[in-house]
Formats: structure tokens, sequence, C-alpha cells
């Protein structure tokens, strides 16, 4: 009697298994972005996904069919990301712009770089532009980070970022209205068009 | 309406999560303000750029990670708990209890034989000892021939006790997303292919703690 009920669980693990790796596949590259928009750090922002899933199955049993699971796995990489990570105070990753490039050979390539102030064209340099809005990004409280990443990034309206921050809407506002303000400042050096004509406010 | 307010309000005129009330005043004050303006401005650029950074495609690898770590976790004993109710919470209460009763007694007897001269040792002085919880659940397992189709069975014994087994066979999709599951008297039956399932199980169950034998059918690796 007893052990039947424990094979019947046992059942459920497994088929709570398969549904939980076909969720993880399907919202595996959404957490992993998030997770590195907010570390700035490939290998961080891995250890960050994998731990915010392996949590997510966890307490996969609290989860409520049927209500959003993409949420309810944000809040889990949010909580994660500004509970434990801040903790750890870690750098953010920022690739070096003037240090020479390894080749493969073992020869050192000096990079060129484009002074971005005096060459529009720069602007458009794709590569250049997300490193340079990744080290903005970096620069602000977690709190405005995940804000405006959830906002702007992946498209959230500001009640669902609510939800995922467990916050209420007018400190999403507010953290979304800091957040862009403190890159507004941050981001102008990249659009050289526009750089210096922004005041601080 | 100030500057000040105004730029507070203007990430949420973009965002468009504005009352209409406040979306007219913010409009109202940018069409007579040059510096709200390039505010504005501003910040539709920096909605711009962080929404069309390029996304970067998580590691091939982090599905493995998850899985492997999921499967280093201890197999899950706790919906057993929760789902066994009274039992376990006997069995839990005498497992803690009934060990200290007994460390209890034994130090009691010489004591109360020691100041009251009196003998508490019945002729037989047995006792019976609790079930040892360490002994690791055994799963049995009897699978149809690879590739073959037929019935999977296997069975848990958990604790050394007799007659505590129960069996449960399967036969499609109890591991696959479409689980359907009927309810019989001998226990929980599924339809399946069993070498998938059988896999799948032994994944599940190479937790340290449980021990598995073969009575049957062919080797699944």
């Amino acid at each position: 009697m007893v052990n039947q009920q424990a094979l019947a669980t046992t059942a459920q693990h497994l088929s709570k298994d398969a549904e939980f790796e076909s969720l993880v596949l399907r919202y595996q590259n959404s957490v992993y972005n998030i997770a590195l928009r907010m570390s700035g750090n490939p290998d961080e922002a891995q250890d960050l996904a994998q731990e915010a899933f392996v949590r997510a199955y966890r307490s996969f049993d609290s989860y409520r069919r049927g209500t959003s699971f993409d949420k309810w796995l944000y809040r889990i990489v949010t909580n994660l990301y500004i509970d434990e990570v801040r903790k750890r105070r870690r750098k953010p990753y920022v690739e070096s712009l003037d240090e020479p490039i390894t080749m493969s050979g073992g020869n050192e390539v000096d990079r060129e770089i484009a002074d971005l102030s005096h060459s529009p064209e720069m602007v458009y340099d794709r590569e250049h532009l997300d490193i340079c809005i990744q080290s903005a990004l970096a620069e602000l409280p977690p709190e405005f980070r995940m804000a405006v990443i959830l906002c702007d990034i992946e498209g959230f309206s500001y009640e669902e970022i609510a939800q995922i921050m467990g916050t209420s809407i007018g400190t999403v506002r507010s953290r979304i209205h800091r957040g862009r303000r403190g890159l507004r400042e941050r981001i102008a050096p990249c659009f050289p068009a526009r750089s210096g004509e922004v005041r601080p406010t | 309406m100030t500057c000040n307010m105004t730029q507070r309000l203007i990430s949420a005129y973009v965002d468009r999560e504005l009352s209409e009330d406040e979306r007219a005043r913010v409009r109202q004050h940018l069409a007579l303000c040059a510096e709200c303006m390039v505010v504005y401005e501003a910040t539709i650029e920096v909605k711009t750029a962080l929404g069309s950074m390029a996304p970067s495609p998580c590691p091939e690898c982090l599905w493995e990670g998850v899985r492997s770590r999921i499967a280093a976790l201890p197999f899950q004993a706790e919906p057993e708990r929760t789902r066994l109710g009274p039992l376990r919470a006997v069995w839990s209460f005498a497992r803690l209890v009934v060990p200290a009763a007994v460390a209890g007694t034994i130090v009691a007897i010489p004591l109360v034989h020691m100041i009251f001269g009196i003998s508490l040792f019945g002729p037989a002085g047995t006792r019976q000892q609790p079930i040892s919880s360490s002994t690791p659940p055994r799963l049995v397992i009897s699978a149809p021939a690879s590739g073959e189709s037929g019935v999977a069975r296997y069975s848990m014994t958990r604790g050394v006790a007799s007659g505590q087994t129960a069996s449960m066979s399967s036969s499609s999709g109890l591991f696959g997303l479409d689980t359907t599951a009927r309810h019989s008297d001998r226990g929980d039956e599924y339809s399946s292919s069993p070498d998938e399932q059988l896999n799948l199980l032994l994944r599940r169950m190479q937790d340290s703690s449980v021990t598995y034998t073969w009575i049957g059918g062919s080797t699944h690796e």
C-alpha cells in the first residue's frame, strides 16, 4: 500500500521530468538572454540560467499548471540574480577594447579601435553598440536593470513586470524611469551624432 | 505640468503605460518644451537600442547541464511523505521516539533497580527493534527484450519488512509527454514502449541509495 503510492509518485516524477524538459527547451533561450543581459558575462549567465532551471525543477510541484510558466520562471531568475548574485559582487564582464587579440597561431594583433565620437558609420556597428549598451546596463542597480531588460528586451508590460518582480506597478514605473535615465547618459556616447546633446536631468 | 514632472512620466509615456489624462498632459508639455523633447527622443533611443540588441542564443550545453544537475538530485522522497500523511507521520514519530525511549529505559532500569531494589526485567526481556531506515529501497525490474513490445514491470521494496512490495506495470507514453494513466486494482497501469521508459527510469534511479535487480528481460544500459 505504502510503496504502491511511492511508485505512483515515481511515475508522476517521470512524467514531470518530460514536461519540465519541454518547458526548459522552450524557454532556455530567453532565460539565458535575460541572464546574459543581467550579468554581462556568458559564463555567469550560463550558471545563472542553469541554477534558475534547477530551482524551478525543485519547486515545479508548486507551479500551478495553466498559469504563465515564463513569468514564474523569470521571477525565479530575478530573485536569484538580485538576491544572490549581487551578494557576490562579481565584476561585470567587459571585453577589453584595446588589448591585443591573440590569434590561433599565437601572434598578437592590435585591435583597430575607431573613435566612436568621430565616425558616425560606427553607430551602426551592431557589435560595438551592444558592448556599449551592455557596459551601460552593468552600471545600473540590479532592480533597475532587470525592469528595463524585461520591458525593452523581453517586451513585458508594467503589470507583467510587477508580477515577475513582485512589486507594484508604481515601483516598476519608477525603476524603468530611473533605469532609462541612467542609460540615457551612459549610452549617449555610443551615438556620436547625439553625444553631448542630452543633459543630465 | 513642470519639466520635472513631465520627465518623470516620459518613460511610461513612451511605453504607453499612462492614463489618458496623464498622456494628454505629457503630450501638451512636449509640444511646447524643447528640453523635454530632447529627453523624450533620447528615451526612445535607449528603448530602441536595448530592443535591437542581438539576442544571444543559449549554449548547446545549457540543457545538458540542467539535466545532469537534476539527475544528481537525490531521488525525491518528499512527495511520498506528504502523500502518505498519517502513516508517514506515525513512522517518523516512532523512528525518533523509539530509540530515545529505548535508551532512556536502558538508563532507567539499573537506576530503579539500584535505588528502589525493584527488578524491572521480565523473564523474556525481549524488545522489538524498529525497522532500520537505512536499508536502501530495492527496485526490481522485469522487461521484455529490447525492441520488443510488451509490458515492463518494476517493483520497489523499502525497508526490510516483507510484504511491503508494490508493483506497477507500464506499457506507452508513461515517460513521454502524452501521459495517460489508468488506474486498476493492482496499481497504476500505463501503456508504453518499455525500452525508452526503462532507460529513463534507470537514469532517474541512479541515486546511490537505490539498488536494482533484474529479474527478467534483456539488459538495458
